[in-house]
């Protein structure tokens, strides 16, 4: 009965003030036109530019020419295929892992879940740069833990193996340490869903006969898709755009079997200064992105 | 009774896989602790011995003594404080604003910071450096706040709006008949409701803000102004990796985090999953 | 609306607090890049505690030392110089100098040294190093060269008295020192080891020691324009000795591919290389190794020439620095005979020729004598922006080393690229 006129009150008080309401937005327009908007212009106008640091005079606009110039480099293609084998294998992995993670975790037996958990969320939480640095260590030829353990367990031509700076090893070892830090947030994110499944489910599926397997298949697995899907989308975007992980455990090294696009464009503009050069390539990771999982992106965020 | 043994079987297993997964995760840290407090002779050579025939202290004297540690850590928290807080600000309103006042033009808006999630940070390393630079921000913990707000306001932004659109909006309705303005029910129906889940946001704000290696890398070249993730990295010099530093200092730099966690754990992850659940 | 005021206060308050800086009392505050880090270096301890005792000296002075990585040191000042600010005292790699004063990066102070008394203790060949154009842009703090370092006790147990002179003795010494001793099949020791990273200096700096060795440089200006000073031939010789030991002799196990320093200099003190290319800052490391007492020092074996890598640190002042006398006052001290003699002595040696003569760097043969005598053959690398040109040293030297290219296809690719390079430069 009062609904007429509750909504006569609200557009009234919303029509009053829209000049107000439109205020809310102000600090975070402000915010993101500073430092989100501005530089992101900035970088595509700059990579239409020759601009390099130590020839401060030789300013020129050149168009596509970076682009040009970026797309006819084979260290370039490089990257691109070593981003994406690098974002494929970490994704897939964090996947498999984080999800068996979970299902450990999420088992009747388990007591104690919450300490656990927690445990289990530490590389995450730990900073990229004590994480590699770590790793490094334990993956060091000669006397780092993991080639001393694999030597003393029957491997012996593995203790010299030099597992971050052997082109052979040097990929699948950076996305091993990559797997190892990002997984617990599927982990995390995934308990998060099982517990969303209702046990009643379970215990419809288990009357009727249905085994784990088959209740994983046609319970568990449909009941975490929506999540699923969310994680692996943002860590694709995650993924692919990571400069902190291989610059911190292989600067790119050895021989670009691990340089990505991230850490050729650091190279780019702040060891030989082509800044323009640089943004191109930037840019140009942001458009593959856009045009890859930009829909899935928008379709699966909470934004809808 | 065969029931009971599968039972039984079944526990055993998952607790095998628990045992394993905690070493996978926990070991290394273990690892580097153990390190940190060996004699540098015995670092190299020690094998894999968990406990080493000396116990020494000498690695974290030094770099508390000479390494600025204690300054690294206290930068790292105002500079991941100050942007949970900056963005806090910036964001809530607007958050707000978007979810419940139905602004025309705010799914665009929306869209785009949602699109601006994707940006890679390296490809804002070079402008902001030079914006930075126009107001005299370079070498100050203000660069860093603002460069951590390029990754934080579309995070809070989205998981914030997502935590008000979770209000139902009769409620507010309900506010403005009893004569609040927009403001007053942003105030009083909004933020308390929204509370729980802005908080998990402030924390996701703060691990990406205390993570970040590149930005603190590129715009911060005072010692006194460094935080720990850059810290820890110059440790490693033109004479080489001192381990028995370099894992004193990773092992100061983990603990408090560990011991946040494990009083907070419960709050913290039931947040953190809140934004992908959702979803 | 109260409480919402109270909120917002609140938080700006906390806001503020937390990221006002705390504005320094000194009236004069200098800001110091380098690459000494206290953590981990006792030289490092040694400058700051210099620091110190000029601060007490010179009240109203404060000093800030950053400690930076090399890379970052360049990086940082390069940037930061587009951006119109910098250091007020720059420490920097004798091949930076050139570039950075073309750059507008450092100060050119060359009539303080000429009317500074200390400047005859430096020897001519390092302030060669701080020169550009004539010109004089920063004191040399260090000068070290880079030695053969080996194991004593494992050239003993092979029969070998000396340490090789040319590139054939060291093939052969190598060869010998590779051997299996324990029975498993595979050579316990690398008899050779050296850097073939991309990310580090020390890898093309070794290289170039081995090139520089065939006679040849790595640039040379003819008619203002920069060009190779070294044939494909000569390259190729240096890429196929470090492929015949690794793949012919096998005295180089496969395994060192991709070695930066940090994994050279491990392995060194854990005991598995017994010889290498290396500097005076082994002499911190002997003390800690269980072999460390059998490590001896030699000049880096040579093809046709002696030579080794003369490593000159320059100490410059900031061009953008608000401070010029201030710093040029703290540099004077820090150079001075006594505060030298402090910060190089166990990473480092020392430029002045009245600090090499004192008995501690004289007396100690292993770590500094032998070093200082190299002297005579050291080289400096040319004083260009490199940084493209070490990278592909080491791309085509780990291509050869992983069979990806023969040492003459490296050859030409390292020819080609650098000729392509330095024709890029003004």
């Amino acid at each position: 009965m009062n609904k007429s006129r509750r909504t006569q009150a609200t557009s009234g008080s919303l029509a009053g003030s829209a000049l107000g309401r439109y205020g809310y937005l102000v600090p975070i327009f402000v915010l993101f036109i500073l430092v989100e908007l501005y530089p992101f212009v900035y970088s595509v106008v700059l990579s239409f530019w020759n601009k390099h640091l130590l020839h401060p005079n030789a300013d020129q606009f050149i168009g596509l020419g970076n682009y040009i110039k970026m797309l006819q480099s084979p260290h370039f293609i490089r990257a691109i295929r070593n981003s994406t084998v690098f974002t494929v294998g970490s994704v897939v992995f964090e996947y498999l892992v984080g999800l068996g993670s979970a299902l450990i975790l999420n088992s009747r037996h388990i007591k104690f879940r919450n300490l656990f958990r927690a445990i289990v969320l530490l590389p995450w939480v730990v900073p990229i740069a004590v994480n590699s640095l770590i790793w490094k260590f334990m993956l060091s030829p000669n006397f780092g833990f993991i080639n001393q353990l694999l030597a003393a367990i029957g491997f012996p031509h593995l203790l010299t193996v030099n597992w971050l700076g052997d082109i052979r090893y040097a990929m699948p070892a950076v996305i091993f340490v990559n797997v190892w830090r990002s997984f617990p947030f599927y982990t995390i994110t995934l308990l998060a869903g099982l517990a969303q499944i209702p046990s009643d489910l379970y215990e419809a599926a288990s009357i009727d006969g249905a085994s784990k397997w088959q209740s994983f298949i046609h319970i568990t697995l449909p009941g975490i898709r929506g999540v699923s899907q969310v994680i692996v989308v943002l860590h694709i975007i995650w993924t692919f755009v990571n400069f902190d992980v291989i610059y911190l455990l292989t600067k790119g090294g050895p021989l670009r079997m691990t340089e990505v696009v991230p850490t050729l464009l650091y190279r780019e503009a702040f060891d030989f200064f082509n800044m323009g050069y640089a943004a191109a390539m930037g840019v140009f990771l942001l458009v593959v992105l856009a045009i890859t999982v930009g829909r899935a992106y928008t379709k699966t965020s909470s934004f809808q | 009774m065969v029931r009971a043994s599968n039972e039984t079987w079944e526990k055993i297993g998952v607790y095998i896989c628990l045992i394993i997964l905690l070493l996978f995760v926990g070991f290394p840290f273990v690892w580097m602790f153990i390190t940190s407090l060996k004699p540098s002779n015995e670092i190299l050579t020690g094998g894999l011995r968990l406990i080493p025939s000396h116990f020494t202290l000498q690695h974290y004297y030094d770099v508390f003594k000479y390494g600025n540690l204690g300054t690294y850590f206290r930068n790292s928290v105002v500079v991941a404080l100050s942007t949970v807080v900056l963005s806090f600000l910036a964001v809530t309103p607007g958050a707000y604003a978007i979810s419940q006042l139905k602004l025309r033009g705010s799914a665009g808006l929306a869209r785009l910071i949602l699109l601006f999630q994707m940006m890679p940070g390296v490809l804002l390393l070079i402008p902001l450096y030079i914006l930075l630079k126009q107001y005299n921000l370079i070498n100050t913990h203000w660069a860093l706040i603002l460069s951590y707000s390029t990754f934080t306001i579309p995070f809070c932004f989205l998981l914030s709006k997502s935590y008000f659109d979770g209000i139902p909006s009769e409620l507010f309705e309900a506010a403005f008949v009893d004569g609040c303005t927009t403001f007053g029910a942003f105030v009083r129906v909004g933020l308390p409701l929204a509370a729980p889940g802005l908080m998990v946001t402030s924390v996701y704000a703060f691990i990406l803000a205390w993570n970040d290696f590149m930005f603190a890398n590129t715009f911060i070249n005072s010692d006194h102004l460094r935080t720990l993730t850059t810290g820890i990295v110059t440790m490693q010099n033109s004479w080489g990796v001192q381990w028995g530093a370099m894992t004193a200092a990773a092992t100061v730099t983990t603990l408090p985090v560990l011991i946040v966690f494990l009083i907070a754990n419960k709050y913290i992850i039931e947040g953190l999953t809140a934004g992908a659940v959702k979803g | 609306m109260k409480r919402s005021c109270r909120y917002i206060g609140v938080v700006s308050l906390v806001l503020i607090l937390f990221v006002m800086p705390t504005l320094a009392a000194a009236q004069v505050s200098l800001e110091v890049w380098n690459d000494f880090n206290p953590a981990t270096s006792i030289d490092a301890r040694a400058l700051v505690e210099a620091y110190r005792e000029y601060e007490r000296l010179n009240p109203g002075v404060k000093i800030n030392h950053n400690t930076m990585t090399y890379a970052d040191l360049r990086q940082k000042a390069v940037v930061a110089n587009q951006a119109g600010t910098g250091p007020d005292v720059l420490h920097m790699l004798g091949e930076w100098v050139a570039e950075f004063s073309a750059l507008g990066i450092i100060e050119d102070i060359t009539d303080l040294v000429e009317n500074w008394e200390d400047k005859d203790q430096f020897p001519a060949s390092t302030w060669a190093v701080a020169t550009s154009q004539g010109r004089i842009y920063g004191i040399p703090s260090i000068a070290s060269t880079r030695a053969l370092v080996y194991r004593n006790d494992l050239f003993e147990e092979v029969g070998i008295a000396e340490p090789p002179v040319t590139w054939s003795d060291l093939r052969d010494v190598a060869k010998k020192l590779a051997v299996d001793r324990d029975g498993d099949g595979r050579a316990d020791v690398a008899g050779f080891a050296f850097c073939s990273s991309t990310d580090a200096v020390r890898g093309p700096q070794e290289f170039l020691v081995l090139l520089w060795s065939t006679g040849a440089e790595l640039a040379v200006q003819t008619d203002g324009k920069w060009v190779p000073g070294f044939t494909v031939d000569q390259v190729r010789d240096v890429y196929q000795l470090l492929y015949d030991m690794m793949h012919v002799d096998k005295s180089v196990p496969e395994y060192i591919r991709g070695w930066e320093y940090n994994d050279l200099d491990q392995a060194f003190e854990v005991g598995t290389v017994a010889m290498c290319q290396n500097g005076a800052w082994m002499a911190n490391r002997a003390t800690r190794s269980a072999t460390g007492e059998h490590w001896r020092t030699a000049a880096v074996p040579y093809q046709k020439v002696p030579a080794t890598y003369m490593e000159v640190k320059v100490e410059a002042i900031g061009a953008h620095s608000a401070n010029k006398a201030e710093a040029w006052n703290l540099l004077s001290y820090l150079m001075s005979k006594d505060q030298m003699y402090s910060f190089t002595k166990y990473d480092n040696l020392p430029s002045r020729s009245d600090v090499m003569a004192l008995p501690y760097y004289q007396e100690n043969e292993i770590w500094c004598k032998t070093f200082l005598e190299l002297v005579p053959h050291g080289k400096v690398i040319p004083s260009i922006p490199l940084s493209q040109v070490f990278l592909s040293s080491m791309e085509y030297l780990q291509a050869v080393l992983y069979k990806l290219a023969t040492p003459e296809q490296a050859a030409q690719g390292f020819y080609d690229d650098t000729a392509a390079y330095l024709s890029t430069l003004r």
